[in-house]
């Protein structure tokens, strides 16, 4: 790998060189600087983003290229650094030695070309990403996710964050511990998503053999389904409530059929059942709405 | 002898079969005896349950294993074979290789299902016993993490402390169902997972203090 690695701004420099596997490679301190880097790709690129605090604007571009911004606004010197290996980028940011423990915010803007890989982590700030398909993950402890007219298998984890995606089609996988989780109209066939004490929401149609199973411990989950939506429901709550709009026929796929045996549980089958839908939650709310 | 190594040697030889690099090992690294003790206490309940730890059903393995990297507690891309050496496979960390042997057989337990009544009050009674474990190994780790964070007042660490408290919440939520009805497999799943999630949570916060703001 070759890096130069620059520590103090323009104070002394430090450069360390090993293996030439690696086209380019890039570290410079930064305090309230912006860094611009391009990265020219030829298929569909893998990108991974570290960083610690900020926000993260992510955008499609029709360019076989990766361009890379990053705007240091925090107090604290940070290394950022990018290295572009074949069709991979990584981009990083770190705090200098002996800057941890103070604000190291940046903020990135990226381009990628529409048929992009995702990994993306930042701590705290916010991470938009808008028209890129592939396989996309992003991670953050504090920050909200909001995802537009994205594709793929999406995989979000958050800790306190929230998650919009709008849009969006694939698949998709989120947990979160608090944060929200909402899915406005999707054009997903495997939907899991779960929050310990956040809310969910799916407001779309459900696509035929489709497969959705939304779990919220402690929070409410509200369901919006459209009038072509066909689906099997087992809504259950263990210790709340299942407050159901759909006019739910007995299920035609099942071979037992349960009676309601309290108010926080419901199943039956909307239409010719195609698509199954499990919502469960420990104490909270589940309603099943017709949009 | 590194940790990684000792965890391989112990999960085939056990005690008895120790060599002596290993246990030489065993004699100067703390996490490790702690992980040595844990497997002990897995080794144990297995017997007691009068199951051979190969013996094992392979539905066990299968959705111990689909749950765990459901909850994202293991990533790794390697597939994971059955038996101890699965188990072994998901300790890297020792610091973190307690709560994760505890939560296993924990899960064991949940997954379980017995055939007959007291196969039933068996599985529910060492339940109770892991949960006790799991417990305690998850305290641990957030002594770990909350004797480093307690004072930061970064908008990261208050939300890890905010979500802690979420989790804990939760958890004795969960507890007290399951005291209520031991066997209500569905209250122990949920206790499973929020144990699963408090574990990830420590994890994700203890990742953080290593690179992290403060």
């Amino acid at each position: 790998m070759s890096r130069l690695s620059v520590s103090g701004v323009g104070t002394r420099c430090k450069i360390a060189v090993s293996a030439a596997a690696v086209f380019a490679a890039f570290a410079l301190p930064a305090l309230g600087h912006t860094l611009e880097k391009h990265f020219p790709v030829s298929s569909k690129p893998v990108i991974v983003l570290r960083n610690t605090s900020g926000r993260v604007d992510i955008k499609s571009w029709a360019k076989p290229e990766v361009m890379v911004v990053a705007d240091h606004t925090g107090k604290t010197d940070v290394d950022i650094e990018t290295e572009q290996a074949g069709e991979r980028i990584d981009v990083s940011t770190n705090a200098v030695e002996g800057g941890k423990g103070g604000d190291l915010t940046t903020n990135f803007t990226l381009m990628v070309p529409e048929e992009s890989q995702l990994q993306i982590r930042t701590d705290s700030g916010s991470i938009v990403v808008e028209s890129v398909h592939g396989d996309l993950t992003f991670e953050t402890i504090a920050a909200d996710v909001n995802l537009q007219n994205v594709g793929g298998y999406l995989v979000v984890r958050t800790t306190d964050g929230s998650m919009v995606c709008t849009r969006c089609d694939g698949t998709i996988r989120a947990e979160s511990v608090s944060g929200n989780l909402q899915l406005f109209q999707p054009v997903m066939d495997h939907v899991t998503l779960h929050t310990t004490a956040g809310n969910i929401l799916f407001d779309g149609d459900f696509l035929k053999h489709g497969v959705y199973l939304l779990k919220s411990d402690t929070g409410n989950t509200d369901i919006r389904f459209g009038r072509a939506s066909s689906f099997d429901l087992t809504a259950t709550s263990m210790h709340g409530t299942v407050v159901n709009q759909a006019k739910l026929q007995p299920d035609k796929h099942r071979k037992f059929h349960f009676p309601r045996l309290s108010s926080g549980f419901v199943s039956g089958s909307v239409g010719d059942g195609n698509a199954k839908v499990e919502v469960t939650s420990f104490s909270g709310t589940i309603k099943i709405l017709n949009r | 002898m590194h940790c990684t190594e000792f965890e391989l040697t112990f999960g085939d030889a056990g005690r008895a079969g120790l060599p002596a690099a290993a246990a030489q090992h065993l004699s100067e690294c703390a996490a490790c005896r702690n992980l040595a003790a844990d497997i002990d206490i897995i080794r144990s309940a297995a017997r007691e349950l009068a199951i051979e730890p190969q013996a094992a059903p392979a539905r066990v393995w299968t959705n111990l294993r689909a749950q765990l990297r459901a909850e994202g507690i293991i990533r790794e891309q390697a597939p994971v074979s059955s038996g101890w050496d699965s188990v072994l496979a998901w300790l890297k960390r020792p610091y973190v290789a307690g709560a994760y042997a505890a939560m296993a057989l924990l899960a064991i337990a949940v997954t379980w299902q017995p055939s007959n009544g007291i196969e039933a009050t068996e599985s529910a009674s060492l339940a109770g016993t892991q949960m006790s474990a799991t417990q305690r190994n998850l305290d641990a780790m957030e002594k770990a993490f909350t004797s480093g964070a307690a004072q930061s007042t970064s908008i990261v660490d208050i939300a890890l402390r905010k979500n802690l408290s979420v989790v804990d919440n939760f958890i004795a939520v969960c507890e007290k169902a399951v005291k209520q009805e031991p066997h209500n497999e569905i209250a122990r799943q949920y206790l499973y997972g929020a144990y699963q999630q408090k574990a990830e949570l420590l994890n994700t916060a203890m990742e953080h203090s290593l690179t992290g703001e403060e």
